[in-house]
């Protein structure tokens, strides 16, 4: 009996190292490359266009770009954030995206169900939606689509992804460590998630399937 | 008129450009586009003189671009942020503009395509070395370091051991300035017969450049190259 305990708060013990030592980790990635510069740039330059021709959409490009930055540099310090911060930070990014883009994207941002105060550990989601851009619509000078929908029932969130597959790219790469470090996440904190990626001819599709209870506990910081 | 490209797969990048060359009094637009096959398309029908070239591009990135053109206008590259300066210098751009760009570096930029140009023709035939105009500045270079010369347009890229001129002139004129190890060999190049280490039929390959030889020119430089012991 009391090797069992012995062996099982070792084993705790290890969980937690981890766990910490990924925390480390993220933070330290974060801190490296807090921001794409490419797509800070970028955007500054979309920006720079937008203010020369004063217009009207300038102050609201300025705001969604520095909330982006501002989330990025204060969500890295946190283990858990609001949902709907999480959410909104997508949103900006994709708001961002959709103007460097111009018409060549067609981006649908949908939530269905309540945001509540559920919780969630910062950046899990991110990732997705930024391969989504990259592979589907900045690989590609032809018209593309990318539909993210948030769905919440119950406690469960539901995030999917589909972004339409150029036709023309050489090599279709899908790797990149991003995504490698989202799936160790994933494996720490929601050890019971589901992880669908469906590689389809004309579009690629990814949905994760998390539970937001088993983390809400913790909210209230 | 100098006629000029802007490629950029964002619009409002594009824009910018454009708004800027339009400020410009002998720039004339001859294309601007987000798809960098349509450019290459164009380039084969049209003539462009200067190119203002994103990198990060879809299909085909600006640099690819560079590689697969034979006779490439002169570049400006311009980039949000890149790792590419260093390699770009191997493909002769004129200037790199990190975006957003200044109103005067873009002039700065502009300045350096127009200032490259021959101060005058030396009659001396004896002279070791090439005077030229480059960025404003005279420029001596020693005949022994130039390897080759290639024309595009009304510009001439001179190539020596260590980096590359770009001047305008045309390989006619820029002929008599030139000792006689240097020959045409072909209607875009004059090499420097001295430095050749290989030739073939169709080239001769001067520090790992080919250099083409064409039909015209192929007995000539054959006969000069004997003459030298390169054959």
């Amino acid at each position: 009996m009391a090797a069992f305990f012995l062996r099982r708060s070792i084993i705790i013990q290890k969980e937690k190292s981890e766990k910490e030592k990924l925390q480390k980790e993220i933070e330290l990635n974060y801190l490296k490359q807090q921001v794409n510069p490419h797509f800070l740039f970028n955007s500054l330059n979309s920006i720079y266009a937008l203010s020369r021709q004063q217009s009207p959409e300038t102050p609201e490009v300025v705001m969604q770009l520095s909330e982006l930055m501002r989330y990025q540099l204060e969500s890295a310090k946190k283990d858990m954030v609001l949902l709907k911060e999480e959410l909104e930070f997508i949103e900006n990014y994709l708001l961002l995206e959709e103007k460097r883009l111009s018409n060549r994207c067609n981006i649908e941002f949908v939530i269905e169900g309540q945001v509540l105060d559920f919780t969630i550990a910062p950046m899990l989601l991110i990732p997705f939606v930024e391969n989504a851009v990259k592979h589907g619509a900045l690989s590609t000078n032809n018209q593309s689509t990318i539909d993210v929908t948030t769905t919440i029932t119950g406690t469960t969130l539901n995030f999917c992804v589909v972004n339409s597959k150029p036709s023309l790219t050489v090599a279709f790469k899908r790797k990149g460590t991003g995504l490698e470090n989202v799936k160790r996440r994933l494996q720490l904190l929601y050890p019971n998630h589901v992880l669908d990626v469906e590689d389809g001819e004309k579009k690629y599709h990814v949905n994760l399937a998390i539970d937001l209870k088993a983390t809400q506990a913790k909210t209230g910081s | 008129m100098m006629k000029i490209g802007i490629i950029d797969d964002e619009i409002l990048a594009r824009k910018v450009l454009e708004d800027y060359c339009a400020k410009i009094d002998n720039f004339e637009l001859v294309v601007s586009t987000g798809n960098p096959l349509e450019f290459v398309n164009f380039t084969q029908q049209n003539e462009v003189d200067l190119i203002f070239l994103d990198i990060e591009m879809p299909e085909l990135n600006g640099m690819e671009i560079l590689r697969s053109m034979i006779n490439p206008p002169k570049v400006i590259l311009t980039t949000a942020y890149s790792e590419y300066a260093l390699e770009s210098y191997n493909y002769g751009v004129v200037d790199y503009l990190l975006k957003p760009v200044k109103i005067e570096r873009f002039l700065k930029a502009i300045n350096k395509v127009s200032a490259s140009k021959i101060i005058q023709p030396k009659k001396d035939r004896g002279s070791e070395e090439l005077q030229i105009k480059h960025d404003g500045m005279p420029v001596n270079i020693s005949f022994k370091s130039i390897l080759y010369i290639q024309s595009f347009g009304n510009y001439l890229k001179i190539f020596t051991d260590s980096r590359m001129y770009l001047i305008s002139e045309t390989l006619t004129n820029i002929t008599i300035l030139l000792s006689e190890n240097f020959q045409r060999t072909h209607k875009s190049y004059i090499a420097n017969l001295d430095r050749v280490n290989k030739a073939t039929r169709t080239y001769v390959l001067i520090e790992n450049n080919k250099v083409p030889v064409s039909t015209t020119y192929k007995v000539i430089v054959f006969e000069k190259l004997k003459i030298l012991s390169k054959l």
